[in-house]
């Protein structure tokens, strides 16, 4: 199937940094795309390229088949976005800054406008200022203006930041329903990893305007997962033997049980080889990495220190 | 385009903001009827004695000099009223256009809907266009309104002092006629005003610059205009402020409709020359904010 967002050697500089370094990107239909990177990596960068607000010095980009930025108003409404921090015209309702946004999308109807604000929980509030919403009402209704033109397509920048718990979870199920229900497809960069392991189907991860990682999160977790946590009897005695598997890259002694490093998915041989010893095996359970541990070695291996931010 | 501009309008109107320019300048039309209201006395003496003296001392002069009609042929002879405040309201409006937008990300909000720039930028320059022909319209209906109220109809009366035209007497229609014309005028003024405040206006990256530069321009240009050097007379036929300094001579008794025409060619070119400028900075500016 035609890549809803495809990049080849796409590029950006501002003076003589480099912001996106031949970045080759595809992002298929129905995905739910989190794109993640530690601060400067060039995401936002990435995003207003996608969106035709910067251009490109090099390599091409092309959005729902139409190419960048030449061709963005033949995929206008067909695209829905939210670059960065919502901003709004204070001055005006929430439902009235919707109304203008629309009118320029070729214009849609008052229900339309009802159902978004219904889908990010603004209902109560679409008559109130802009200028008095909190943070997190922006977000939504940053959320509810990309979805105005009931897009094919959603580029969201950070659209979890300055959510309550609560509002995280109802922006995970509302980026589920609109891939399920909706078939959109979701390009969103986060620097909620915890949210990107819940919302996301595929993640792609840039490091100095590169995509070093690109990948399913199934794929990228499970891939991760040879490492096991081991209760024994004896813990000195069983870091022994484990030293001595060919599969065991390491060991580490933690409180009561030791974790073993797996070259491999062989947690049973690893049970066996440990029984096999006599060593009274008490419980075995497989460390699983979370997409923020795969994150940091990337990053790491990247040579980058620091958190995945903004 | 059609969409961009109820756009346009509707943000623009619905500005508390917009509205403070109407509030200052209805201030302003009613501190100089409520001079003109009480100096009238005073005024009227001197300018009669002037104009007697100007006869020869031949004829008695009676009659009521200080009218309605009299408050914004002040205000448009004044200059500052509409050189420097009203062009700078008009500069602040338009300056603020893109670049206010810029800086706060609604410009970036904006764009991310399938519209084009060009059509952003016409938007705001009809709004704004329409903006500085209102205010400059209004400064001149509200010093006549409120000259009627305190100072009464009549003719208007006035000392050709500049041009040496001796005392000049227009029938109060035909006065009124004349100043509508030379407050439209003036509107095609505000228009060029607003049309290179919109241009730096996409290029700054803030309001206030955008309308600083241009009232620096205009005072630049005002400065050069009176300048007595040979060297910058040269230039001076090519200036804003010189062709708007023409417009005023349509209350002339006989203008010199060459002059004027030439004039509105020149401040027409002028705002031309802003919008193009404002559609290809626009066109290719990055949102980077």
């Amino acid at each position: 199937m035609e890549p809803v967002i495809r990049t080849s050697g796409l590029t950006k500089r501002f003076g003589k940094r480099v912001a996106v370094d031949g970045l080759d990107l595809e992002v298929g239909p129905g995905e739910i795309f989190g794109f993640l990177g530690p601060n400067g990596a060039g995401k936002s960068t990435t995003i207003r390229l996608l969106l035709g607000l910067l251009r490109p010095q090099g390599g091409e980009a092309w959005v729902l088949g139409a190419r960048l930025p030449g061709e963005r108003l033949r995929v206008g409404d067909r695209v829905g976005a939210m670059v960065e921090s919502p901003a709004f015209y204070d001055y005006l309702s929430g439902r009235r800054n919707l109304e203008l946004l629309a009118r320029l999308s070729g214009g849609c109807e008052r229900k339309r406008i009802d159902e978004t604000l219904e889908l990010v929980g603004l209902s109560d509030r679409q008559h109130d200022r802009v200028g008095g919403y909190s943070h997190g009402m922006r977000q939504r209704l940053g959320i509810a203006q990309a979805l105005l033109p009931k897009p094919e397509l959603i580029i969201l920048d950070e659209p979890a930041t300055g959510l309550d718990p609560q509002g995280l979870v109802e922006v995970r199920e509302l980026m589920r329903h609109l891939r399920d229900d909706e078939n959109m497809t979701i390009f969103l960069s986060s620097h909620l990893l915890h949210e990107v392991e819940l919302i996301c189907t595929d993640v792609g991860v840039v490091s100095g305007g590169k995509l070093i990682r690109r990948g399913k999160v199934a794929d990228l977790l499970a891939r991760s997962t040879a490492q096991a946590d081991v209760q024994v009897d004896d813990l000195s005695r069983a870091v022994q033997v484990a030293g001595t598997l060919p599969y065991v890259t390491g060991t580490e002694v933690r409180d009561s049980w030791i974790r073993v490093t797996l070259s491999g998915d062989l947690i049973a041989d690893l049970n066996h080889d440990l029984v096999g010893a006599g060593l009274r095996v008490s419980a075995l359970t497989p460390a699983r990495s979370s997409l923020e541990e795969i994150y940091l070695t990337l990053m790491a291996e990247s040579g980058h220190v620091g958190g995945p931010t903004g | 385009m059609w969409a961009a501009l109820r756009v346009e309008f509707s943000k623009f109107y619905r500005h508390r903001a917009t509205y403070a320019g109407f509030v200052l300048l209805l201030g302003l039309s009613g501190l100089v009827v409520y001079a003109a209201a009480k100096d009238a006395r005073n005024h009227e003496r001197r300018a009669k004695a002037e104009i007697q003296r100007s006869l020869g001392g031949d004829f008695i002069v009676s009659g009521k000099i200080m009218t309605a009609a009299f408050v914004p042929r002040a205000i448009l002879f004044a200059k500052l009223p509409v050189y420097v405040f009203l062009a700078a309201m008009v500069a602040m409006a338009a300056g603020g256009a893109v670049a206010t937008e810029y800086s706060s990300g609604t410009l970036r909000t904006l764009l991310c809907r399938p519209v084009r720039r060009t059509y952003v930028v016409l938007a705001k320059w009809l709004v704004n266009s329409t903006h500085a022909v209102s205010l400059t319209l209004f400064l001149g209906a509200t010093g006549l309104g409120i000259g009627y109220i305190f100072l009464g109809g009549g003719d208007l009366v006035w000392i050709d002092m500049q041009r040496g035209g001796g005392f000049q007497i227009v029938p109060e229609l035909e006065a009124i006629r004349n100043l509508t014309f030379a407050y439209l005028l003036q509107g095609l003024s505000m228009i060029a005003i607003a049309s290179i405040a919109l241009c730096m206006s996409c290029a700054v990256g803030r309001g206030a610059t955008a309308a600083g530069i241009t009232v620096g321009f205009l005072l630049l240009s005002g400065m050069v205009a009176v300048m007595p050097f040979e060297s910058l007379e040269k230039i001076q036929p090519y200036l804003l402020t010189t062709h708007m300094a023409a417009f005023e001579h349509v209350l002339d008794k006989a203008p010199d409709w060459a002059e004027i025409r030439k004039a509105v060619l020149w401040v027409s070119g002028y705002a031309a020359t802003g919008l193009l400028g404002a559609i290809v900075i626009m066109g290719r500016r990055e949102i980077k904010c």
